[in-house]
């Protein structure tokens, strides 16, 4: 009788100990089509980086992999028009006043055939890098470029260049006096 | 053998939820992960800023869109025997690379090329002429690739060509959505509301070629 209701017990151990395993969460679903924005690109910066890799961390695999990749990416900022309401602005005869919305970053496009493999080298046991693993490496380095937006600097040249070219385009309008700054709130980088 | 049998029993099962308590502290390892290959994390290198220009793109629409694309090759596998009409039939080995592409088409007016004779003033009337919207980028970086099936050996030339090929897809996709008809009118709205909030009555606006 208790043979049984210890097998029982055991089974019910194990489908807990199975249904206790973490599932990887799923990617967060891309909405597909048409979406209208309002975004005035005004700072562009052409950025390379070093990608360096080594794979001998996995205690059961033999040998050692090694990999050195170089990218080229692009980095956009600019303001969003869609922000800007009429109580920004500011009209008195000639002159004029314009309260911007910080810049943003607005993107970061690493084209496919800017990522480059310069060097690898993968002992008698390994196989070589796959396309996959090369676009996971790649992907760290997107990261990598993301989060250094800010430390670049091109927040601070789209909006110079925003205060500019609004500015020139208020004089062709016939404004004699501009005066363009921006929101004290600082917007975050997506 | 009985008593025995079941002392063992017990000592199994208490084995398993002492793991499993473990397990669900972070004590122990779980049995998954011993086997998992670890992540390959690449080093944190600097990012060198090669060059910056100066922009005035007005984005007024994106479309984004995925595409799958294949390719296959003669590979250097051994051949297989595959049933025909004719019986069976010695077939070379093929190499397969499945790639899906996650894209984004970035569309609107270049306004860089706006110039004083396309701004026409008159009291508070004003005619603006712009540029005819355009693909101004089309972003696919690493992340947005998943490679479904990589069978055999990929060259490089051979994986970026097939990701261009998805790349222009997507482009082509936004074509056919009117995607540039849209931008302008989008565009043409933006301008209008921003020469309104500047002080003007009666806006105009064309597009040039």
């Amino acid at each position: 009788m208790r043979i049984p209701v210890l097998i029982i017990i055991l089974c019910l151990s194990l489908s807990v100990i199975r249904c206790s395993s973490k599932k990887e969460p799923s990617k967060m679903q891309q909405v597909l089509g048409l979406q209208k924005m309002s975004d005035l690109a005004t700072a562009e910066y052409v950025v390379t980086k070093i990608i360096k890799a080594n794979d001998d961390n996995t205690w059961y695999k033999i040998g050692n992999r090694k990999i050195l990749m170089t990218c080229k990416a692009s980095l956009a900022a600019g303001i969003d028009l869609s922000k800007l309401t009429d109580k920004d602005v500011d009209i008195n005869g000639g002159n004029i006043s314009i309260t911007l919305p910080h810049a943003k970053l607005l993107y970061v496009d690493i084209k496919p055939e800017d990522i480059k493999t310069v060097y690898q080298d993968v002992s008698l046991f390994r196989n070589n890098f796959s396309a996959q693993e090369k676009d996971e490496l790649a992907a760290q380095a997107e990261k990598q470029i993301k989060a250094s937006a800010d430390s670049l600097g091109i927040l601070v040249t789209a909006e110079t260049n925003a205060t500019l070219f609004i500015s020139n385009f208020l004089q062709k309008e016939g404004f004699k006096n501009i005066n363009i700054n921006f929101t004290s709130a600082k917007s975050s980088l997506p | 053998m009985r008593k025995v049998l079941q002392k063992y029993l017990l000592i199994v099962v208490a084995a398993l939820l002492i793991i499993f308590l473990f397990q669900k502290i972070n004590w122990f390892p779980s049995f998954k992960n011993i086997f998992r290959s670890k992540p390959i994390n690449i080093e944190e290198t600097p990012v060198i800023i090669q060059q910056i220009n100066s922009l005035a793109q007005l984005i007024t629409v994106t479309f984004t869109d995925e595409v799958v694309m294949d390719t296959a090759k003669i590979g250097n596998g051994l051949p297989s025997l595959l049933p025909s009409a004719i019986g069976t039939v010695l077939t070379p080995a093929i190499d397969k690379l499945v790639i899906i592409g996650r894209g984004k088409v970035l569309v609107g007016t270049d306004l860089k090329g706006l110039e004083q004779k396309d701004i026409y003033t008159d009291g508070d009337s004003i005619h603006v002429i712009l540029p005819r919207a355009k693909i101004l980028q089309t972003i696919i970086n690493p992340s947005d690739f998943e490679t479904f099936i990589e069978d055999g050996t990929w060259n490089e030339p051979a994986v970026t060509g097939l990701k261009i090929k998805i790349r222009n897809e997507i482009n082509q996709h936004a074509i056919e959505q009117n995607i540039l008809q849209q931008a302008d009118a989008r565009s043409e709205n933006i301008i209008e509301t921003f020469l309104k909030n500047t002080g003007f009555k009666r806006v105009g606006i064309a597009f040039g070629n």
